[in-house]
């Protein structure tokens, strides 16, 4: 043992032979390697702090915004989207299968299949041409829910180049026959078309709700215009002989005014007419309700007449 | 012992021994290296005796194991730079030379910093590894030392260079005592063989 012992402890001592040190130009080194220690850890604390802050007002942005959009109205679907004072891209329409049982899938509307869809163009996003849909999902046995939806193509990123969809509904069809996207009315008169939907249509008579796409702090959002009840106001076109119905917008007293009314007659020439306005600020508002009699053919305006847009699905 | 620099209290936790460790028998500079000093901890005068005393030592304790001088001198100036401003910023430094040489043995292992070291030396042409003449069994100690891993390398310098015992290479490398027996056993037989020696 004491041999390798001895010959390390002697050798190494004369391998080291420490150098004859210069303390002094040793302490200058020191204190230079000092000084740049203490400037790089002080830039290095400026730096840490500025990125604190910058992370904590970016938070707190983000906190805000979040908590501003949680103010607004619950929507039934939204989708994050540039706001829209960019300009609409010319997307292109998805294909829709003629026949109305396929079932297939639409990039970017859902993970689900669709099927029954209906399409119509119109100005529903208030930037230019869009297309607005509406679907029927589909299950696994094929197309046979009674679950619907609208939809409308909106822009996906800042450039305008990618295409999303903001998804309302789910609507109220009991028919699978008669749901389907119907005009592109702009009932308000704020340049924005609505969304007319067909939820119900009887022999003579098509019954339609109409949805409003808004942008807000989330994003897109697809609304529809509800009564006090919270439930989409529903209203009627067409009718028969003895029963009227119809839609129009009223511009006359220089504030638009959205006209539904409903005529009845006992004899197929005079009428008994109600007319119910809707005064619009956020959405529709009934006002007092107006009676009057009319001939058959001095019935008030339909077909939203007045209101911009046009009818452009009668049929599914 | 008693020349003033130094007092001759010993930091909890950190065992004096009595007895001179196995035949190993304590330097001066390994003196300095077990005790510490009273406040303040490290400042420009304790900087300035440390250079006179302990440096010399410690900077040829790293070149051992690095087997460059400019690296070691580079790395021990860093090791003191980093411990004055510590110690300014109210952290206590108990051994500044146990500090400094486990900090500089960390820092030596920069293959970056060694680069540079050894860039600058070149320069000065003033700091090769052991740039004397050829000395046949300083050779030899050489040659076998380079066989051992860096860690055995370490702790073979800090055991028979500097006199340090088991638990106080534990404490410089931060490792477990069992550990640097390991190590220490493993690299006297390397040692031994390659020297020709019986262990």
């Amino acid at each position: 043992m004491p041999g390798i012992d001895d010959r390390l402890e002697r050798d190494l001592e004369r391998a080291a032979r420490p150098a004859a040190p210069d303390p002094g130009a040793t302490f200058q080194d020191v204190t230079r390697r000092r000084a740049r220690r203490t400037v790089v850890r002080k830039t290095q604390t400026v730096a840490l702090v500025a990125v604190v802050l910058l992370g904590t007002a970016a938070g707190f942005a983000v906190l805000q915004r979040n908590f501003i959009g949680a103010d607004q109205p619950e929507s039934s679907g939204s989708t994050s989207t540039p706001s829209p004072s960019m300009a609409a891209p010319p997307f292109a329409p998805i294909a829709i299968p003629s026949d109305p049982t396929k079932v297939f899938m639409v990039d970017g509307l859902s993970s689900f299949p669709v099927c029954g869809g209906s399409m119509i163009e119109g100005n529903f996003l208030g930037t230019g041409p869009t297309y607005a849909y509406v679907f029927r999902k589909a299950s696994d046995a094929g197309c046979d829910t009674d679950t619907w939806t609208v939809a409308v193509q909106v822009p996906s990123d800042a450039a305008g180049t990618k295409m999303t969809f903001v998804v309302g509904g789910p609507l109220d069809c009991q028919d699978p026959s008669a749901c389907f996207v119907y005009a592109n009315p702009d009932i308000n008169g704020d340049g924005q078309d609505e969304v007319a939907i067909v939820s119900a249509q009887g022999a003579s008579t098509t019954s339609f709700e109409l949805y409003n796409a808004t942008h807000g702090s989330q994003g897109w959002a697809l609304n529809p215009y509800t009564g006090d009840d919270g439930m989409p106001l529903h209203f009627d076109e067409g009718g028969s002989a003895t029963h009227q119905a119809g839609t129009y917008c009223d511009d006359s007293t220089g504030l638009r005014r959205f006209v539904s009314w409903e005529a009845t007659s006992s004899d197929g020439t005079t009428f008994d007419v109600t007319e119910t306005p809707y005064a619009i600020q956020e959405g529709l508002t009934a006002s007092t309700q107006r009676h009057l009699t009319a001939s058959a053919d001095a019935l008030p305006p339909h077909d939203l007449d007045g209101c911009g847009g046009s009818i452009q699905n009668s049929v599914p | 012992m008693t020349d003033g620099i130094w007092a001759l209290t010993i930091p909890a936790g950190f065992r004096r021994p009595s007895q001179p460790v196995g035949r190993f028998v304590r330097r001066k500079g390994v003196e300095q290296a077990l005790v510490s000093r009273e406040l303040p901890s490290v400042d420009e005068t304790a900087i300035r005796e440390f250079l006179t005393g302990a440096y010399p030592r410690v900077v040829a304790a790293v070149a051992l194991v690095e087997r460059s001088r400019a690296t070691a001198e580079d790395a021990v100036a860093e090791a003191l730079a980093r411990a004055w401003e510590r110690s300014e910023r109210g952290e206590r430094i108990d051994s500044l030379p146990a500090w400094v040489t486990r900090v500089a043995l960390n820092l030596a292992k920069s293959r970056l910093r060694r680069v540079r070291a050894e860039s600058r030396a070149h320069e000065r042409s003033d700091a090769r590894w052991l740039d004397d003449e050829p000395d046949g069994e300083r050779l030899d100690v050489e040659r076998a030392m380079a066989q051992l891993p860096r860690r055995q390398r370490q702790a073979t310098v800090l055991r028979y260079y500097l006199g340090y015992d088991v638990a106080e290479i534990a404490r410089v490398l931060g490792v477990s005592e069992g550990t640097i027996k390991t190590t220490l056993h493993r690299a006297r037989h390397t040692m031994a063989t390659a020297l020709g020696e019986e262990e």
